[in-house]
């Protein structure tokens, strides 16, 4: 078996595996046939390293489940909670006292003083009921209020691809540009540099990450290419 | 395209060993597939077949509206198919006709069983086909279509759809009917799961010997794969493309 990896692209019905009995597949996207093989549901990139198979789909809205990290955008309050677009079909539900990790006492205070119409949270998905709004926490430490930096959007499909394996892609994002990146499952990404030319510089990574997604060794082009950004920015300050 | 021609004509033509069009028997039309052509919907897919131009449209899943037809346990399909005025000879009323709520129903049947809807539970998918240019087929390219735009939209499907009309022209077999060979034959619109080798429309509204149908169906399916590899290859390409205008 040669041990090198091989990427594809597949599309729905096609064949991933024969015989699903002797490999390990990880990803989403994938469902077994009644004749035993296991083909993908969406157009995925297919990477083979010899009895493991990973698939990543391409294509896709996000669908929020439980643990997952996302980023919001307050735009509804009623007495005791905020509604979060969260880029799904229902907006996220967060429960003040989820957010304050107390109570809030609706005589004294009101959601308002805490978050307003348009300000962005990071929160986890704490639960999701099949077809209702799901239910969002910043109980865990590292979530909260993001306040200044820049909101981009992109595809949710192509998120792992910017987290990259184990963090790699994101890992060399923070090293180089010294910024801060949140990283919301839904597509929405959040970026704070010390200077707009930097977010900027961010923004245009994650746009060619997305761009590319289904292109194999990525971080390296990645890395030249905000490399060369940086140096660039540098410069203009000299 | 409106090419007039009497019934003894058009037999001569046939014995010949040809066809109006001047087309093998078993010869598709060319096909032309464009992907992503609207930017604000999730998926999206123009489909030429011939002379017959379908546009159709994906979007969701979506909240349900009206919500009282959302369903607790999968996604509802909601496919509108619909002509343009100017897509027929003669000035089509902007009314939507009988004809196509019949449509719409027979293409969503079509598309139903290839989608996972359970994975979307009390939301909304829908897809618009709009027929451009019709020249017999639409209902058939407006499915080829339609599969290709939910595949774009991300929405799980178990495979694509693929469908052809097959013509029963006198005796003869005749694959992807043009307008002039569907008013003179018997047309057998056909749509199935090539990978699960199950039919999911199956269609005629003329009379057909019975003996024959299994050699219709036969001939039917060879053309479905070859527009089942065009379906494939025009997805793969759509996500190729894009690393060269990425670079």
């Amino acid at each position: 078996m040669n041990e090198q990896t091989k990427y594809r692209i597949v599309v729905p019905g096609e064949v991933i595996v024969e015989d699903p009995a002797h490999y390990t597949i990880k990803g989403t996207g994938t469902i077994v046939r009644p004749d035993g093989k296991t083909v993908a549901t969406r157009i995925s990139l297919v990477s083979a390293k010899g009895r493991e198979i990973n698939v990543v789909p391409l294509v896709g809205k996000y669908i929020p489940k439980q643990g997952d990290s996302v980023i919001g955008i307050v735009v509804d309050y009623a007495l005791t909670y905020w509604l979060l677009e969260i880029n799904y079909v229902w907006k996220g539900r967060l429960d003040a006292s989820e957010y304050l990790k107390r109570p809030l006492d609706p005589s004294k205070e009101l959601p308002t003083d805490y978050l307003k119409v348009g300000d962005v949270v990071y929160t986890k998905v704490m639960y999701v009921e099949r077809g209702l709004a799901p239910i969002l926490s910043c109980r865990d430490s590292g979530y909260g209020k993001l306040e200044k930096g820049r909101l981009i959007s992109i595809n949710p499909a192509k998120v792992p691809r910017l987290i990259g394996a184990k963090g790699s892609m994101l890992e060399t994002i923070k090293r180089i540009t010294k910024a801060e990146v949140k990283v919301g499952t839904n597509g929405i990404i959040w970026v704070r540099a010390e200077k707009p030319e930097i977010e900027e510089l961010v923004e245009q990574t994650i746009k060619r990450i997305e761009k590319l997604a289904h292109l194999q060794g990525l971080t390296k082009k990645i890395e030249d290419f905000l490399m060369k950004g940086m140096h660039k920015i540098q410069r203009g300050e000299s | 395209m409106s090419l007039k021609i009497s019934e003894e004509e058009f037999k001569k033509i046939l014995e010949s060993g040809k066809r109006v069009d001047g087309r093998a028997f078993t010869e598709l039309r060319p096909i032309n597939i464009r992907l992503g052509i609207v930017e604000r919907a999730e998926g999206s897919c123009l489909f030429e077949m011939g002379h017959t131009k379908v546009l159709c449209v994906v979007r969701g899943p979506t909240e349900c509206v009206p919500a009282y037809i959302a369903d607790p346990e999968r996604a509802v399909l909601d496919v509108a198919y619909r002509m343009c005025t100017f897509s027929t000879e003669e000035r089509k009323s902007p009314t939507p006709s009988r004809r196509e709520v019949e449509l719409s129903k027979v293409i969503r049947e079509a598309l139903e069983p290839s989608i996972l809807l359970e994975e979307f539970p009390r939301m909304m998918i829908k897809v618009y086909c709009l027929v451009l240019q019709a020249d017999a087929g639409t209902r058939t390219a407006s499915i080829n279509a339609a599969s290709l735009a939910l595949a774009q939209a991300g929405i799980p499907l178990r495979d694509l759809v693929t469908s052809v009309a097959v013509g029963y022209c006198y005796g003869n077999i005749v694959v992807d009917v043009c307008s002039i060979e569907d008013e003179l034959c018997a047309d057998i619109p056909i749509a199935m799961l090539p990978a699960y080798r199950k039919i999911t429309l199956l269609q005629s509204d003329h009379r057909l010997p019975i003996d024959r149908l299994s050699e219709i169906l036969s001939t039917a399916i060879k053309a479905i794969d070859q527009i089942y590899e065009l379906q494939k290859k025009a997805l793969k390409e759509y996500y190729l493309s894009s690393t060269k205008t990425g670079d």
